[in-house]
């Protein structure tokens, strides 16, 4: 027995490992778009903090653009929150993908 | 007791498993709604008109040409966009986060009624000292930043959903 062979012993830990591959190269993705993006939100956020203090941001002004943050913020996380989803969906999937040729080499035909 | 316990175990054992083979029946099992490329071309001309827009406010602060008057028509214009790619990714099954997101994008260029302190880059304009010589310099680079962080989220997510086979 090769150690690529998917048996029902090693079933579990072959659908394990095949998730697991997927959602470790997806997820740094999201990851690295987190990171980027939160270091975009404190440098806009200090120029807000500087541009009031110098008094070229007014005080109306300071308030909407923070709303305005908040709302950037909000959408980073709910892109990330897409994202992760591609993730785990790539995992799944992948462990499908492993049932599927397991059973289909069983049957000895493409039956799923 | 354990005995009880065992049998209960192999029924549930052997649903999950059909269930599995079930799912495996299926080519594969989405999350999220597939890639749009209308959704990606209507942001990406969305975020370019905004961003032109920007910049010519920038170039010509002070003069009439930045005042909100003279700029009325494009955020009606945004508006109208905006309006046509809501109801598209509406129309998308798995669109939670991307029609989060054209919202977003909304209330950050034009508004959220429900806000009366303002979120967006109309409400900067609208600013009494703001009308008429349009958005000074250091305020109107910040508010950019924002928006084209708004819209690399929207963007970012929609070609994530690639998932790889025509990236």
């Amino acid at each position: 027995m090769s150690n690529g062979e998917i048996t029902a012993d090693n079933l579990g830990d072959k659908i394990f490992d095949a998730s697991k591959s997927e959602f470790g190269a997806k997820f740094g993705l999201v990851k690295k778009y987190l990171k980027t993006e939160s270091e975009k939100l404190a440098i806009t956020l200090r120029m807000i903090i500087e541009g009031r203090a110098t008094g070229e941001v007014t005080e109306e002004e300071a308030k909407i653009l923070l709303n305005m943050q908040k709302l950037a913020a909000k959408s980073v996380l709910t892109a990330a929150e897409g994202m992760s989803l591609l993730a785990v969906e790539a995992a799944i999937n992948a462990a499908l993908a492993v049932v599927k040729d397991f059973v289909n080499s069983k049957v000895g035909f493409p039956l799923l | 007791m354990e005995k009880r316990t065992m049998n209960l175990m192999i029924p549930t054992k052997l649903a999950l498993m059909l269930l599995f083979l079930a799912l495996a029946g299926c080519t594969t099992v989405r999350l999220v709604s597939d890639y749009d490329e209308v959704t990606d071309k209507s942001l990406t001309e969305i975020q370019k008109k905004t961003d032109d827009f920007m910049e010519n406010l920038s170039k010509h602060h002070g003069t009439s040409a930045t005042s909100l008057d003279s700029n009325k028509e494009f955020y009606e214009e945004i508006e109208r966009d905006l309006r046509i790619l809501s109801f598209r990714v509406g129309a998308v099954p798995n669109n939670k986060q991307t029609i989060e997101l054209v919202e977003n994008l909304k209330v950050g260029i034009l508004g959220d009624p429900s806000n009366p302190t303002g979120t967006s880059l109309k409400e900067l304009h609208q600013l009494q000292k703001n009308r008429d010589n349009g958005i000074p310099e250091t305020t109107l680079r910040i508010a950019q930043r924002i928006i084209n962080q708004l819209f690399t989220a929207a963007l970012s997510l929609e070609i994530a959903k690639k998932r790889g086979e025509d990236k």
